[in-house]
């Protein structure tokens, strides 16, 4: 026990005199956190700012359908565009060419 | 007649990888309380007998015994009798001396109130109360050299060995140390020295062993050894027995 209590004040004593150590032990992974985690928060920022069009053809007049959308809304990546439910598939493949949506429902 | 401090029977001792063998049915016996050196030419195996014997390295045939205590089963008593002088400093740098001390004391077994006096002591036989807190990094060579000395009797050992303890250091701090190892002889610890400092050794050494590629070709005291090779000091006695210009090869 005093051999084990004798080397952990042994390496106490050499660290706290090692201010390179010191830093290198506790400021690295410090740094790589502020780093991981701001690459994070632009990817997860840049995700959020950019949603990506997405135009809804609701020809169902059903509870499910209406629950469907806001679900899809709450994901918070799509900006929805309602799209009336008189207009054809020829006719909301031309509104995704103007409104440059990508997907269509 | 004495009892062995070191007995070296038939070993053999190769290094891992190599073929040929450093040392082949390799005998030798050291008596208690003796001072004894341990010369040969740069490569002879001096430095890897001394670590066979304090158990750095390990072999697979023969015997060591250390006061009749087989060094083949590494008990911890065995570590208890013998104090190594590495001639590399071995230390932490970054403790002071009495920091170092309290380090190695402890794993020498020794409770904190015997490293307490046992620090104190040293320090003051060595010269080093004055420095005893500050960090070793700031010594002198000399300083280095009795820290390191210290460390290695720290524990009263029973045998020391000793691997070219004074290299590197002024004559004052050499004479120190010379006899500072003449007076822990008088009170009983035998000394296996090795060193090519060679004034220094006839000195200290009162019998010899002269090593050259792993075999021992000259074993006796040293008054001896010198008279029957017709040579006035060590020095001679070691070109004599080893050749005097070693071979290209070995160069």
């Amino acid at each position: 026990m005093f051999k084990l209590w004798s080397t952990i004040i042994k390496d106490i004593r050499i660290l706290s005199r090692d201010k390179v150590g010191i830093a290198l032990m506790f400021g690295m992974p410090i740094l790589l956190v502020i780093i991981v985690t701001t690459i994070q928060n632009s990817t997860f920022q840049l995700i959020n700012k950019n949603k990506i069009s997405l135009l809804i053809c609701n020809r169902d007049t059903g509870k499910i359908s209406k629950e469907f959308i806001t679900a899809v809304d709450k994901i918070n990546m799509f900006k929805l565009v309602q799209v009336s439910k008189d207009e054809n598939e020829k006719m909301i493949t031309d509104r995704m060419h103007t409104k440059d949506a990508l997907l269509a429902m | 007649m004495k009892a062995l401090a070191v007995n070296i029977q038939n070993l053999a001792f190769c290094y891992p990888g190599r073929y040929t063998s450093i040392f082949s049915n390799f005998n030798l016996e050291i008596a208690e309380g003796e001072r004894f050196g341990l010369f040969g030419p740069n490569g002879s195996g001096k430095t890897t007998l001394i670590n066979l014997i304090t158990g750095v390295l390990s072999f697979r045939d023969g015997s060591i015994k250390l006061l009749g205590k087989e060094i083949k089963r590494r008990d911890k008593s065995i570590n208890k009798l013998f104090g190594y002088v590495p001639q590399d400093l071995s230390y932490y740098q970054e403790l002071s001396p009495a920091e170092n001390l309290e380090f190695f004391g402890a794993w020498s077994g020794l409770s904190a109130q015997e490293i307490k006096t046992r620090s104190k002591e040293l320090f003051g036989i060595l010269g080093l109360t004055e420095v005893r807190n500050m960090p070793i990094q700031k010594f002198s060579g000399g300083m280095k050299r009795r820290v390191n000395l210290a460390i290695g009797v720290m524990h009263n050992p029973k045998i020391l060995f000793l691997d070219e303890p004074t290299a590197g250091v002024d004559v004052q701090t050499r004479v120190a140390i010379i006899n500072y190892l003449k007076e822990l002889n008088k009170n009983g610890t035998t000394l296996i020295y090795t060193s090519h400092q060679l004034s220094e050794a006839e000195g200290l050494c009162e019998k010899i062993a002269l090593i050259d590629k792993g075999k021992i070709i000259a074993h006796n005291n040293l008054d001896i050894l010198l008279l029957e090779n017709e040579q006035e000091g060590l020095e001679g006695l070691f070109l004599n027995l080893t050749g005097k210009i070693r071979g290209v090869h070995d160069v």
